[in-house]
């Protein structure tokens, strides 16, 4: 059952990962005869039995479950807004799971509380393959967003600027103070008044975007971070 | 060794050469590059001596018009152009019945390779543009695509690459040009995903027996793996050299996405 590639190594679609019938995939490869191929570019784990391909490129999101998500208000009915989460789906959102309490469509006017590009951080409540997603908007770090930066980065290289247990994510809002919300769909949002610091912050997550693949990705950024500041 | 001449072109000289001094079994010179497009989710130049093709691919995306949605897997659609500079005679910018069929040649190629049913009710696009012709624009085509889709980071079983192989007289050529291709006895472009050995794409013009046709598939292999291992090699590159500048301490730019470029001379 010999392994072709070492831990953290890159792959591409059509690698052969492994051989041998006892290996399990979470994620990023498929089995052909009993060989484990990956299906992405991407860097491959490998702890004992399992193998996971991370992938690398990509700028689509395919919406899952619990995820925190940006979007904008494209639409609304009576009842419900039709939010745009940069997936191919456009997401649902009731008015209800926004404010809390059920609207009277013939009393209340629901463009008084979000109207069409409005940007507001929602939660994925349903997301399955025959339905459009819809969203949940109340509750803590949720609803809608004024102020602030916006940065897009690829959905795939979110799991990387969090970090293992959101390390990353923490040490970047301890040594710059900047509040800092991450959204799966790609979104990174945050706020200061600081110009210097607003640069600093955009700058950080870009390199971490670009060196994802690259070891001690925490250690560099950490060290980055903390010389940018100092030169200010 | 015979010399081939037709209408006043030489074909095979006495050492057995092509017209432009290549071996039987030798490619034209192949540069790849990805990523070279900023809007699109994923790109890719192929050149091949002189045909230059340019591929984009977006998605997956809505599908619009909607009814063209499959409810569990993602549609893929293939429009290949040429410019209108891509040929010595002008070319007419509307699309031709080649240009239609060759989108749906290129599809068909490349369809089995994706895992469409990953994301039902989507579409996946793809662009190719051909910038220059000189023979095999198919094929650059779907080497492009291919890369680009990767690129745009699609699951796939595998790359597809492909090649066209003919016949002068009874010698069997690899990689043929425009005048290979006009003046040539037979051509016959392949495309395999050389990891699970399946024939995605396979036709022929002209005429071949059994034992030249043998030879030629055996020929049109070797040259596939061939270009399979520099798509590969261009894909890795990218982060390669990437991971080399960061070991090395020397980054400057702050770019997400940069491609990178693989030539085979």
């Amino acid at each position: 059952m010999p392994i072709f590639f070492r831990n953290m190594d890159i792959v591409v679609p059509g690698d052969i990962i492994a051989k041998g019938k006892d290996y399990k995939i979470l994620e990023g490869a498929f089995k052909h005869n009993d060989k484990v191929i990956s299906e992405v570019i991407g860097i491959v784990y490998i702890r004992e039995k399992t193998i996971k391909v991370v992938p690398l490129e990509g700028r689509f999101y395919i919406p899952k479950v619990g995820d925190i998500v940006m979007g904008i208000v494209i639409d609304y009915s009576s009842i419900s807004w039709t939010i745009d989460i940069k997936a191919p789906y456009v997401a649902r959102l009731d008015a209800s799971d926004f404010l809390g309490h059920p609207i009277d469509p013939a009393r209340d006017d629901i463009t008084k509380y979000l109207n069409v590009g409005d940007i507001l951080i929602a939660k994925v409540a349903v997301a399955d393959r025959l339905t459009h997603p819809q969203l949940v908007a109340h509750g803590p770090g949720l609803g809608r967003i004024i102020g602030g930066r916006i940065v897009f980065v690829s959905p795939q290289k979110i799991p990387r600027i969090l970090g293992k247990n959101q390390s990353m994510i923490k040490m970047i809002r301890e040594i710059t103070k900047v509040d800092i919300r991450v959204c799966n769909n790609g979104y990174i949002w945050f706020k200061t008044d600081n110009e210097r610091l607003e640069k600093i912050v955009i700058e950080a997550i870009m390199k971490i975007a670009r060196e994802a693949h690259v070891s001690r990705l925490t250690e560099r950024i950490r060290k980055y971070l903390l010389e940018r500041i100092k030169e200010t | 060794m015979a010399k081939l001449v037709k209408n006043g072109v030489m074909l095979l000289d006495e050492k057995g050469l092509r017209n432009d001094g290549r071996r039987w079994d030798e490619l034209r010179p192949i540069k790849m590059t990805t990523g070279v497009l900023e809007r699109a989710d994923g790109s890719a130049i192929v050149e091949t001596g002189g045909t230059k093709v340019l591929a984009a691919v977006y998605g997956p995306r809505e599908v619009y018009p909607k009814h063209l949605a499959v409810p569990d897997k993602a549609i893929f659609r293939v429009a290949y152009r040429m410019a209108s500079f891509s040929v010595e005679d002008r070319k007419k910018p509307q699309p031709s019945r080649r240009e239609i069929e060759l989108s749906k040649v290129i599809k068909e190629a490349i369809e089995p390779a994706i895992f469409l049913e990953q994301f039902p009710r989507t579409v996946i696009d793809a662009y190719v543009l051909v910038l220059q012709a000189d023979g095999g624009t198919r094929v650059a085509s779907i080497n492009a695509v291919s890369l680009a889709l990767a690129d745009a980071g699609i699951p796939m079983k595998g790359l597809v690459s492909a090649i066209a192989v003919g016949r002068l007289g009874n010698q069997v050529i690899v990689d043929l040009n425009d005048v290979e291709d006009k003046y040539g006895d037979s051509d016959m472009p392949i495309a395999m995903i050389p990891i699970t050995g399946e024939i995605t794409l396979f036709q022929m013009d002209g005429t071949m027996n059994p034992e030249i046709f043998e030879k030629c598939l055996e020929a049109a292999k070797q040259a596939i793996s061939e270009i399979y291992k520099m798509q590969r090699e261009v894909l890795r590159r990218k982060y390669l050299s990437i991971k080399e500048q960061v070991l090395k301490g020397d980054v400057n730019d702050i770019g997400d996405k940069k491609g990178d470029t693989k030539q085979n001379r």
